[in-house]
């Protein structure tokens, strides 16, 4: 689902971006932003398909969920929806070399949206 | 697998306390404004480092090449929510998810209806289930959150019904209904709801499927006004039910050209309309709505605090995005059509005796509005003096001319 909305970024892309602020392209650091923007890619599919796992869940038991199980799986819902947001805005902001791939926030970002759907992952697994 | 949501909820806050920095999690804005505050303060920075047109360029380029997020972003939408829309105290987040797991419970009681139909028809349930797993299979979680979300806010369904209500309503037959209904769709059918038909009308249950059963059933429909026009950007393609009709034909686009999808001409075909329209008056809404109106394209005055109304200019292209929160804001608008006041003596070019009724409560409405604006411009006062004048007369002579009442006879 990440995949029709988010386009691909390429080394030209970046290169593109830095030439229209004038900066001449510093091919270390271009290969830095592919590397972060991959890297964010496939945690956004993880949370996606954490996403999936929950909607897919609640598509079963329905309507016999108790009412204090569905506040908290739409609070589930939550964490995954703006983790991935933000991951897509800074996915954006990286590649466009706004912000550097090694932010600490970002980086502290890409850790909790990774944790946050191995978490759900691992429990629609086990059950 | 059965998921228990509140252990799961419990861990979640856990992950998200020990790994996201102090300064993020205090962050008043919630998470994912805390980054876009973040992304416009990097912006801003680059920006005050090179001549302004040239930032402009960097940001509009940059856009170009690596994606616009706010053509992405599943929260880019609801965050314009105005406040009467958004749950109280809640994020954008919050609304999103929510709308989610309704519609789940939604697609739920649908599959059952299905099953309990196929059953009763005789149809082989099997391929009905398999059916309607693949349409839900289809996009996955964002297309389906996003797109569900947005056609909730937008009320696209709510917009449907309302078609078909007004469809009926018509009184009209042959020609004279096709001609109406038509003129119903060229006027109501924005791009959203364009692509809400085409993606929804696979369910026979939907409005939207209702809709077009209606359409169909008036194959003689002429198209042939609706084709002139300019060619728009073509609507994404999605998997229709059948294409054989020329209804469907122009309705979807065939497979090899989804440029002669009517739905989409019907925009270029508004934007070609001889007849632009601007609305005046107010709207009533929360001071804080302010922020959200602007995005629409509206041109605000002052706030009314007694009134609780915003003094505004509309164009024909804000009209038709406020239309779909007309439940969310009472409107007091009047139309006026465009090029009918001459801007440097703000009078009308026709002369006032020479105006019709609404030509005349539309420039009204003009002079009014302008009038609330902090320095109106010279000639506006007197203009709506005059304005008043003249429809005062016009009263007195309707009066005149209308026979007097004649008493009621007491009921027996």
């Amino acid at each position: 689902m990440q995949a029709e909305s988010t386009q691909t970024v390429t080394v030209e892309a970046v290169v593109a971006a830095l030439a229209a602020r004038g900066a001449t392209p510093d091919m270390a650091l271009v290969r830095n932003v592919i590397a972060a923007v991959a890297k964010m890619d496939r945690i956004i599919a993880r949370l996606t398909m954490a996403g999936d796992a929950v909607l897919d869940d609640l598509q079963t038991r329905q309507p016999d969920l108790p009412p204090a199980q569905e506040q908290a799986a739409t609070q589930v819902l939550v964490r995954v929806i703006e983790h991935t947001e933000a991951l897509m805005l800074m996915r954006s902001t990286i590649a466009s070399v706004v912000i550097e791939a090694d932010d600490t926030e970002v980086l502290a970002l890409m850790e909790t949206g990774a944790a946050i759907a191995d978490e759900i992952l691992l429990a629609a697994t086990q059950g | 697998m059965s998921l228990n949501y509140l252990r799961l909820d419990q861990s979640l806050a856990s992950i998200v306390d020990t790994l996201t920095p102090p300064a993020v999690k205090l962050s008043p804005a919630g998470l994912y404004r805390h980054f876009e505050q973040r992304r416009d303060a990097a912006w801003d920075r680059l920006d005050a480092l090179r001549p302004q047109a040239q930032a402009r360029n960097h940001r509009a380029v940059s856009a170009g090449v690596l994606g616009n997020m706010a053509a992405l972003g599943m929260l880019s939408l609801p965050a314009a929510l105005p406040a009467a829309m958004a749950v109280a105290g809640a994020s954008t987040a919050y609304l999103v998810a929510s709308v989610v797991v309704n519609r789940v419970r939604q697609l739920q009681a649908e599959r059952a209806l299905q099953r309990e139909e196929a059953v009763l028809d005789g149809t082989d349930l099997e391929a009905v289930m398999s059916a309607a797993f693949d349409k839900e299979q289809r996009g996955g979680l964002l297309t389906r959150l996003y797109r569900h979300a947005a056609d909730r806010v937008l009320r696209h369904e709510a917009k449907t019904v309302e078609l078909i209500r007004r469809m009926d309503q018509t009184g009209l037959a042959g020609p004279a209904q096709r001609a109406a209904v038509t003129q119903l769709l060229v006027a109501e059918v924005t791009p959203g709801l364009a692509d809400y038909l085409r993606r929804r009308s696979l369910n026979k249950h939907e409005p939207a499927a209702h809709l077009l059963a209606r359409l169909h059933a008036m194959p003689g429909l002429d198209l042939a006004p609706l084709r002139a026009g300019t060619a728009v950007p073509p609507a994404p393609q999605v998997a229709l039910p059948t294409l054989g009709s020329p209804l469907d034909r122009t309705l979807w686009g065939s497979p090899a050209g989804p440029q002669e999808s009517l739905l989409a001409q019907l925009g270029a075909n508004r934007r070609a309309a001889p007849v632009v329209l601007m609305h005046y008056g107010t709207i009533a809404a929360a001071p804080g709505d302010e922020r959200f109106l602007a995005s629409l394209g509206i041109e605000l005055g002052p706030y009314d605090e007694i009134e609780g109304t915003f003094a505004a200019k509309v164009d024909a292209q804000a009209y038709r995005q406020l239309q779909e929160f007309r439940d969310s804001f009472a409107l007091h608008l009047t139309p006026l059509a465009e090029g009918t006041i001459d801007p440097s003596s703000k009078r009308l070019g026709s002369g006032l005796p020479e105006a019709d009724g609404k030509t005349l409560d539309g420039y009204r409405a003009y002079l009014r509005y302008e009038m609330s604006r902090a320095a109106p411009e010279a000639g506006v006062a007197a203009a709506l003096s005059e304005v008043n004048r003249e429809m005062h007369r016009r009263s007195r002579v309707q009066a005149q001319a209308s026979p007097a009442p004649t008493a009621m006879a007491p009921e027996l």
